[in-house]
């Protein structure tokens, strides 16, 4: 399993071009922001569940990638 | 939605005067956060605006470039050959995707797009020299991700701008006034919900 993980796998993840990924932050700083602004109306308060909505997508975007990644690369 | 996942106190919701509700959705309809602002939620507006300018602006620069033009990504063609079904999230930004509709009549009139191409349709062909404008295959194998990668974030921008919309005519969602429902967790734990104090 570990050599699996170690001659496979782990050579593939550092292969991948990760710039690509940079260009989904200002995404989803901009989602989060708006979509805790159609729910808050002070700003504090924006901000905080903007930040944790932030977490919530960068979350799912990278549990749908692993699983994608594994899937595909595992072929 | 459980308290400790809504987010804001409903006091400050609640005091929020929308004014004139239907001039302040057209208003967020011509220019991402004008609502907010024709209302005095400044604040609001500012991050509403900042956030869906930005990605707008940010998804034209990333298609521009390369030698054919400006804001490539964004453009209204209705065509047999290329019906840009994207521009119908794009046009809810408002008067910033304006531009794809005047370079659409310039170039359907048979004159050339100004302003180094921006926002203008692709010709439908490849032109010999003089070249005026460039085929859609050239604009993508010049731009290459980065013409999808435009196309995203202003598609994206367009349709947050109609959650903005809704927010200067309707006011924030208040989801305290729903009825507590127990949580997935709950569920499958078969975990009792707490009686409400009194």
């Amino acid at each position: 399993m570990f050599s699996i993980l170690l001659n496979t796998i782990l050579p593939l993840i550092a292969a991948v071009d990760y710039q690509y990924f940079l260009q989904a932050i200002p995404l989803i700083i901009g989602i989060s922001l708006v979509y805790a602004g159609t729910r808050c109306e002070d700003v504090p308060s924006l901000l905080k569940f903007g930040a944790r909505i932030a977490v919530w997508i960068a979350g799912f975007m990278a549990v749908g990638y692993a699983v994608l990644f594994l899937f595909f690369h595992s072929l | 939605m459980s308290e400790s996942s809504s987010c804001c106190s409903t006091e400050a919701s609640a005091n929020v005067d929308l004014k004139n509700p239907y001039i302040a959705g057209f208003l967020g309809l011509l220019f991402p956060g004008l609502g907010h602002f024709y209302q005095g939620r400044i604040a609001k507006g500012l991050i509403f605006a900042v956030c869906i300018l930005g990605m707008f602006g940010y998804g034209l620069y990333l298609s521009s470039g390369n030698g054919v033009g400006w804001g490539r990504a964004v453009y209204y063609k209705w065509q047999p050959d290329d019906k840009r079904f994207y521009f119908f999230g794009q046009m809810f930004v408002g008067l910033p995707a304006a531009p794809a509709l005047l370079q659409s009549d310039l170039v359907n009139s048979g004159k050339a797009p100004i302003l180094n191409g921006l926002m203008a349709p692709p010709s439908s062909v490849a032109q010999t020299a003089p070249k005026t404008n460039y085929s859609y295959h050239e604009i993508r194998r010049a731009q290459n991700k980065y013409f999808e990668l435009g196309t995203l974030y202003t598609v994206i921008a367009g349709l947050l701008n109609l959650l903005v919309v809704f927010d200067a005519a309707g006011g924030v969602v208040d989801e305290t006034d729903k009825p507590k429902k127990p949580g997935l967790l709950e569920k499958c734990l078969g975990k009792k919900e707490e009686p409400e104090e009194a």
